[in-house]
């Protein structure tokens, strides 16, 4: 499976920055924001702004297992990087 | 002005035989390390590997942490070797790389070495007016 990774920051309610990638099946930027969105939400950071300045597209790859299966899951894996609960 | 572009790339089995294990400690994380030895003109030799951790923890994107990048140099100097190349591992896709891979590239123009998770494989690019793959030739110590 080709996979999409968009690198993304976004500034959560306390003011911190968090630094995740979205990690997509499809390349398709506005599905990315949207999942990224859904993720943000349920960690209760739905107020954050995220919109193409803060999610980015990175490079395209094949995926890894556990990516695989939560694209297939879900449609998306967000890999936490710095900042994020 | 291009970089000299590698036609070669040398590097010890045993080299390669660490790798791949710290590829597969790493996995599903993408593995890296420095790379030492020396230059000769467009021939790299690959002696030794200083493994390092990932410090982005990411299956996608890897970071060598700066302290280890330090050590590795310090490492390299006292050994009278250089860092001659980049290691990282691509747990599940071919050892080919990625856009992020080639903007990294650009701005160290090093032998890349690739292992991929994948297809249980190792190869070497670099960096001249574009990503060129370098034939990747094995040696072992104890051969006469």
């Amino acid at each position: 499976m080709e996979i999409h990774v968009y690198d993304t920051y976004v500034k959560a309610a306390d003011g911190h920055t968090m630094h995740f990638d979205v990690i997509t099946g499809e390349k398709d930027h506005d599905k990315a924001i949207t999942y990224g969105k859904e993720w943000l939400d349920s960690i209760g950071e739905g107020s954050a702004v995220m919109t193409a300045n803060e999610c980015q597209f990175c490079h395209s790859q094949g995926a890894p297992a556990p990516v695989e299966q939560a694209i297939r899951e879900r449609g998306y894996f967000i890999q936490k990087m710095q900042g994020c609960p | 002005m291009p970089e000299i572009v590698l036609d070669r790339v040398a590097v010890g089995a045993d080299v390669l035989s660490m790798l791949r294990g710290h590829a597969a400690d790493c996995s599903p994380e993408e593995a890296c390390a420095l790379l030492l030895g020396t230059l000769d003109g467009p021939s790299c030799m690959i002696l030794d590997a200083i493994l390092t951790e990932n410090a982005d923890h990411s299956p996608v994107r890897f970071t060598v942490p700066d302290d280890q990048l330090i050590r590795s140099y310090r490492t390299a100097e006292e050994r009278r070797l250089e860092v001659v190349g980049i290691f990282h591992s691509h747990p599940g896709s071919p050892a080919v790389p990625s856009e992020t891979d080639t903007a990294y590239m650009r701005l160290n123009p090093v032998a890349w070495v690739i292992y991929s998770g994948s297809e249980r494989g190792f190869r070497a690019w670099t960096m001249g007016d574009a990503v060129v793959e370098v034939p990747l030739v094995t040696w072992d110590r104890n051969d006469p």
